[in-house]
């Protein structure tokens, strides 16, 4: 016993033999041209296109939370209540401060006084250069004087106006033993 | 860049990636819209709303068809609505049984182009999308909003008029 069989649509045949005919038709369609639009076409589409924008992920506002928090929490840690002050006390030592009364200018001002009386002593050339030195070291004691200021606190300082001071009280021996 | 992610990057208006989605379809797609609208600047306006509606519907393509395939559907629809629906109307004959039309041994790719273009619209507006775009008839009614018949018809009198056409 066989299985029957069946037939076709007669449409079946129909669109192969239209296929077939038309293949000399698809041949020449393959070969149609390619057209290209012109270059401002994307121009004028971008120009109507919304502008760029980025779009913000959930991700991402996450992170920006998180930086707030932390910020916020490192300003409340270092708030101004929680500063504190730190200072420190110096004391002055005493001996370190200049002696305000100052012996070699009361000295100084008794030969000047005595060379008004006895001019010829004072005219003479090696006492007039023993003057120009005691000069010299007075000018160069007193600017030392105010850089050391009224609170002496530079050692080297007091070191060199003591030598100066010596140097005026030799300077002034000199002068004295002239007289 | 695969389509997926070209896709992706569009959806995100990434500027470089819809220009690149654009070179990638552009040529295909202006090609189908002038051999719809036979007329460079009616393509050329055709392919500007269509890839404007690409990237603004991107979002809505499921991957039903092919990327290009969608692209097209778009297309067509843009090309139609500057055509005449009217001349559609204008053949209702019934196609005869023996529809097949002699193409002779060759045709010249060049005589064939011209000769489409001098087709009227609703010919070659079936004409394209059937033999050479190569929609079905249902689609291409479905797209056009015509009855399959109709389609089938004005393809029949399309091929029976470019005969004609390429003979003289």
């Amino acid at each position: 016993m066989y299985l029957p069989e069946y037939n076709p649509s007669d449409d079946v045949w129909k669109n192969i033999e239209s296929k077939l005919n038309d293949e000399v038709l698809q041949k020449a369609i393959n070969e149609l041209n390619i057209y290209e639009p012109d270059d401002e076409i994307w121009e004028q589409i971008e120009g109507k296109l919304s502008p760029k924008t980025i779009k913000f992920h959930s991700w991402k506002w996450a992170s920006v939370a998180a930086s707030i928090v932390l910020i916020a929490g490192i300003c409340l840690l270092y708030k101004p209540d929680n500063q504190s002050i730190t200072f420190s006390e110096q004391k002055i030592d005493e001996n370190l401060l200049l002696n305000p009364a100052d012996d070699s200018q009361q000295q100084y001002e008794m030969i000047v006084a005595y060379c008004k009386q006895q001019t010829y002593v004072c005219e003479n050339t090696e006492f007039k250069a023993l003057k120009t030195e005691l000069e010299e070291l007075n000018t160069a004691s007193n600017q030392l004087k105010k850089v050391v200021g009224q609170y002496n606190t530079e050692p080297e300082l007091i070191t060199q106006l003591t030598n100066i001071e010596v140097q005026k009280s030799e300077v002034l021996r000199k002068m004295a033993a002239k007289i | 860049m695969t389509e997926a992610e070209l896709i992706s990057a569009c959806i995100e208006n990434n500027r470089l990636a819809q220009r690149t989605l654009y070179d990638r379809y552009k040529r295909a797609m202006f090609t189908v819209a002038y051999r719809l609208t036979s007329d460079f600047d009616e393509a050329n306006d055709v392919l500007q709303d269509a890839f404007l509606d690409v990237f603004r519907k991107l979002e809505t393509y499921r991957g039903d068809a092919t990327l290009g395939a969608w692209i097209r559907a778009i297309v067509v629809r843009k090309a139609y609505r500057k055509l005449e629906k009217a001349k559609f109307l204008e053949l209702v004959e019934e196609i005869p049984d023996d529809s097949l039309v002699d193409w002779g041994s060759t045709i010249d790719a060049e005589y064939l182009e011209k000769a489409i273009q001098s087709l009227p619209e609703g010919f070659r507006t079936v004409f394209v999308l059937v033999e050479i775009e190569g929609y079905t008839h249902r689609e291409t009614a479905e797209m056009l909003g015509i009855a399959e018949g109709t389609s089938k018809s004005q393809l029949f009198y399309a091929k029976k008029r470019l005969r004609e056409i390429l003979t003289n």
